[in-house]
């Protein structure tokens, strides 16, 4: 008896704390002044830890303060569980007014394959709106000549070797060029020169996977150019995952392994638990082949790191065919799109137009450090390794997107899969034509 | 002969004690070194001082509020399973009815359903209730999914219980919620600790349902709590650590609370003779 | 006769008042979803769009899979491995905590639980830690007693990932049966072991003829809990490995959420979500009948 009326006493006394703290008001319940106040629901992933959310934030508060009769509520979520959540809420037909995606057909594609999304082009092609962006960056979110997406509110994203120039200073070797890809012969002699000195090349977490194809995106593009993915992954396309390039790429990335290029234990190293960055902070490593976000990282986690931190491009393939200029990575921004089934289109349409191209806002997202193209911005970029970024990016006749994001959900998983494997030293030809079979069978299956 | 085996298996637990407690001086000792200090200094140097800005930090960032909303949807999930799943076990191991069989078969059933199957149905479940993003919305959820392995448990044990103690207690004129109440729970009370230990751990750790279910940042749980530490692509050892660390205390404590009072009610009311 | 058949119904009402509240919340939440599953594996869908129905090609697909079967292969080898550590490993825990009073042994015991109250987050964090090749407790350990050949990558070499998991899996759950194990033995009458006492048995004895037959029940229990868990596992060895490398970690319920929540394959990740809960629900029958037979045979006194 004595339990019981413990527990009772604990159940009444949670009750009220909880309540005391609960504030109250329901979800959604609309508050009834003169005007009809709105509540326009978003989804993303910009949770507080990430440079975007604050960027969300202010954008928020400008709009609400010009509209206050349209409120914006933000739903943020990790990476890695924003797909579960949204997922759910779609399979049971509940969809928040403004949803985020990852460009491509691994996430953004299915939405607007199943009618989801609405088409913006109308309103794009009005105001201006469509002239704000580069052709490149619209073109990702551009299916069958509709827009389904705005992009905004983050930088493009490129890839280049940072490395520490005072551990490079250490070991004898100059500063590479910033903006011209090493010939392969003076790369490895890089790479050399730092295993001589008991430094491992490079801090590499694979766990994830998708540090892993960022060697490869690279090594396809030099040695096979820029046609040699899209000619395979294209459902129509004439070419094959298991053509030559693809399986070079897959030497090529294992010449480095055999050489200690990436030292050892990297396939079950974590990239995101910062275990290669503690690597590249300590001087055990010198450089990380990273998107450009990693600087971010580096100033706030260790300011004399980022300090002597530089960069360079990719280096060239022998033989290979693409042109070293290529860089990988994604055209700018977020992108947000509008839900076909919302009850609020024309106003979820005119907010994304706001943060999309109010000078305010584009002004801060630069400030913040990003690579952005807009027009009349780029004079306003402070750190000069950004600077260097932009420039190398800015000489790219074609980014490729990222494979992972641009194949198929299903296609994806496998082709991280082949080239976790690869780096485990499996076959390259056998796990190209896995990753073929596995296209094969998705674009089999999505036919019928 | 005998100090011997004592001996080892005293060694045993020791080493055992070790490999516990490690990951949590680790823990703790990684939730007092900021970010910097873990990746650039040797993962094996004590902190540079024993401090717990972190630990000050992850509570001024709101996280208390994710602690009160835990307790808060853990402490009523507990109380509403607790007492489901002893009435329900009650019957299933002493009452005798014709739907006994079937409707326990149905129970242990439900043990076997792997938890993102119910994702999508729940989610239109309790939409259609109205009680989407709100806490008390996680009660249903977290109790239909402990109530299998409670009432698993739970029946077990009450169907040992001695009928002798019950036909005395029934020729005494006692009712079925006389006899629950007065002979079955409290001669249950070891199932009962285990049952809740096992729930209360599980409804505190998580995480699948508070994600689909909670929208607003304030009716968080402790692990939705801790997205804010997760930066772009790269998660703040030091003070999700922190936060974890706050996390496990009130568990610790409530076990050690738990423990008391079941020891003391064992001593009191110890019915096996 | 008016009088017993009130009585029978008021009778019949309170037992079914005893199982009303957990059946209908039970009912509500939980009996909807698996034969929607069923039913939806008969269907492609996206998870976003129309659904369309094709019949048995997701079961067909499913039985030639090679990775479900690998997974399949792998809940196995976390079930066999988590009978043999965890329930004796949480045998002997309990042995040594119910083996005598004591503030040590108390407080042991307060840490041994510490395991079970980390959530699957923090059990990630700190066992990719442990396994962390160059700094990683585990490897360094091996370095300093010299055995530094024995250094491997236990999250990165595939034919290693899910022993590692299996074994941060039992470390984390093992202290709950060390509770169930240490209510049963409390729970046998002190007589029975004075009784042992007087004839001379040794520790071993008292165990096999006292403690063990007394505490069969419990052991059915976890049992039947663990090989249950094991065959639905997710958690830990999602946070470790998500399932990698390679799929060679990869457990039927990843596989499960992968398909349906990251590849926008509803159907068939329904489908493996009800080949899961068919594979559940015939091995625990199998063990629940093959434990009645034993006892059957099995004399205790």
């Amino acid at each position: 008896m004595n339990m019981k009326r413990t527990i009772l006493a604990i159940v009444v006394f949670v009750l009220v704390l909880g309540y005391a703290f609960a504030g109250g008001k329901p979800e959604g319940e609309e508050v009834k002044t003169k005007e009809e106040v709105i509540t326009l629901e978003m989804w993303g992933i910009a949770t507080s830890g990430k440079p975007t959310a604050s960027r969300f934030e202010k954008a928020i508060e400008l709009w609400e303060a010009e509209n206050p009769n349209i409120q914006i509520n933000m739903v943020n979520t990790t990476d890695a569980a924003y797909k579960t959540k949204l997922k759910t809420a779609m399979g049971a037909g509940q969809l928040p007014d403004i949803i985020f995606s990852w460009i491509g057909t691994a996430s953004h594609k299915p939405l607007v394959d199943a009618g989801l999304v609405i088409d913006m082009r109308p309103y794009m092609e009005q105001g201006g709106w469509l002239e704000e962006y580069s052709p490149a960056s619209i073109a990702s979110v551009t299916y069958d000549g509709g827009i389904y997406a705005t992009m905004t509110m983050a930088g493009a994203r490129t890839v280049a070797n940072f490395y520490r120039s005072d551990i490079f200073k250490q070991v004898g070797l100059g500063e590479p060029d910033p903006l011209k890809p090493p010939a392969w012969d003076k790369y490895k002699s890089i790479l050399q020169k730092l295993m001589g000195s008991g430094v491992t090349p490079y801090a590499f977490g694979n766990r994830e996977k998708w540090p892993g194809s960022f060697w490869f995106m690279f090594f396809l593009d030099r040695i096979g150019g820029a046609d040699a993915y899209p000619n395979a992954a294209d459902a129509d396309g004439t070419g094959s995952f298991t053509d030559s390039p693809f399986i070079e790429a897959g030497r090529r990335i294992q010449e480095l392994v055999k050489m200690g290029a990436f030292g050892e234990g990297f396939n079950g190293r974590s990239h995101e638990d910062g275990s290669p960055m503690a690597l590249l902070y300590r001087g055990d490593a010198a450089m990380m082949l990273q998107g450009d976000w990693i600087y971010g990282n580096f100033k706030k986690q260790d300011p004399e790191t980022a300090a002597v931190t530089k960069t360079f491009p990719f280096p060239v393939v022998p033989g290979g065919v693409g042109n070293p200029l290529n860089t990988i990575g994604a055209p700018g921004g977020q992108a947000l799109s509008v839900s076909k089934s919302s009850d609020h289109i024309e106003e979820a349409v005119e907010f994304l137009r706001f943060i999309s191209t109010d000078d305010r806002i584009q002004e801060m997202i630069v400030k913040s450090g990003v690579l952005t193209y807009w027009k009349g911005f780029s004079g306003m970029i402070e750190d000069p390794v950004v600077a260097k970024l932009v420039e190398m990016d800015s000489q790219s006749p074609t980014k490729q997107l990222w494979i992972q994001e641009d194949l198929p959900a299903e296609v994806s998983e496998v082709y991280l899969n082949e080239v976790q494997a690869i780096f485990g030293g499996q076959d390259p030809a056998a796990a190209m034509q896995r990753l073929e079979d596995a296209h094969a069978r998705h674009w089999a299956w999505a036919a019928k | 002969m005998k100090n011997l085996g004592k001996a080892i298996v005293f060694t045993l637990a020791v080493i055992w004690l070790v490999i516990d407690v490690y990951p949590l001086i680790f823990m703790v000792f990684v939730s007092m070194k900021s970010s910097k200090e873990y990746l650039s200094e040797s993962i094996w140097a004590l902190p540079d001082a024993f401090d717990l800005t972190n630990y000050v930090e992850v509570m001024k960032s709101g996280f208390y509020i994710y602690y009160l909303n835990s307790v808060f949807i853990v402490a009523i999930s507990i109380v509403v399973l607790i007492l489901a799943a002893t009435m329900a076990s009650y019957a299933f191991g002493k009452l005798r009815f014709k739907m006994n069989a079937p409707l326990y078969t149905l129970f242990m059933a439900g043990m076997m359903i792997p938890v993102h199957v119910t994702l999508i149905p729940i989610f239109r479940i309790t939409n259609l209730i109205g009680l989407y993003n709100t806490r008390i919305g996680l009660v249903g959820p977290y109790v239909a999914f402990g109530l299998p392995v409670s009432i698993f448990l739970l029946t077990t044990f009450m169907a040992q219980v001695p009928n002798e103690l019950e036909e005395a207690a029934i020729i005494d004129g006692a009712n079925k919620w006389q006899r629950f109440a007065k002979i079955a729970v409290p001669i249950s009370i070891p199932a009962i600790n285990s049952v809740m230990i096992y729930n209360i751990v599980h409804y505190w750790n998580e995480f699948v349902y508070a994600l689909i279910l909670i929208n607003d940042p304030d009716k968080r749980n402790v692990n939705l709590g801790l997205w804010a530490f997760y930066g772009d692509h790269q998660v703040d050892v030091p003070n999700v650590l922190a936060a974890l660390a706050l996390s496990v205390l009130p568990l610790i404590v409530t076990y050690i609370f738990l423990q008391q009072k079941i020891v003391k009610g064992m001593i009191a009311g110890s019915v096996k003779e | 006769m008016r009088h017993e058949t009130i009585r029978h119904l008021k009778d019949r009402t309170t037992t079914a008042l005893f199982v009303l509240p957990a059946l209908i919340i039970f009912l509500f939440y939980f009996v909807y979803p698996i034969p929607t599953a069923a039913f939806y594996s008969f269907f492609k869908w996206d998870g976003l769009g129309d659904r369309v129905f094709i019949g048995f090609r997701n079961w067909g697909e499913l039985f030639q899979d090679g990775f479900f079967w690998g997974a399949f292969l792998n809940n196995i080898k976390l079930l066999v491995l988590a009978v043999i550590i965890q329930l004796s490993i949480a045998m002997l825990l309990a042995l040594f905590i119910t083996g005598g009073t004591g503030r040590v042994r108390g407080i042991m015991r307060s840490f041994f639980i510490i395991p079970l109250m980390l959530s699957s987050v923090a059990v990630g964090l700190l066992w990719s830690h442990i396994y962390e090749f160059d700094y990683g407790i585990l490897n360094t350990l091996l370095r300093t007693i010299g055995l530094e050949g024995l250094r491997r990558d236990w999250l990165g070499d595939p034919n290693l990932a899910i022993y590692s998991g299996i074994v941060a899996t039992a470390w984390r759950h093992l202290p709950f049966f060390m509770i169930l194990f240490q209510a049963a033995i409390v729970g046998i009458p002190v007589p029975l072991y004075e009784s042992a006492d007087v004839e001379g048995a040794s520790a071993f004895q008292k165990f096999r003829y006292v403690t063990f037959p007394l505490i069969m029940p419990t052991l059915v229990n976890a049992l039947i809990l663990i090989t249950i868990g094991s065959l639905k596992y997710f958690d830990i060895i999602f946070a470790l490995t998500q399932g990698g490398p390679y799929n060679s970690s990869n457990l039927m319920a990843i596989y499960l959420y992968k398909k349906a929540f990251g590849q926008f394959r509803m159907g068939y990740g329904s489908a493996i979500a009800t080949a899961l809960f068919l594979i559940v629900f015939i091995v625990v029958v199998t063990i629940v009948r093959s434990l009645r037979r034993l006892q059957r045979r099995v004399a205790f006194e």
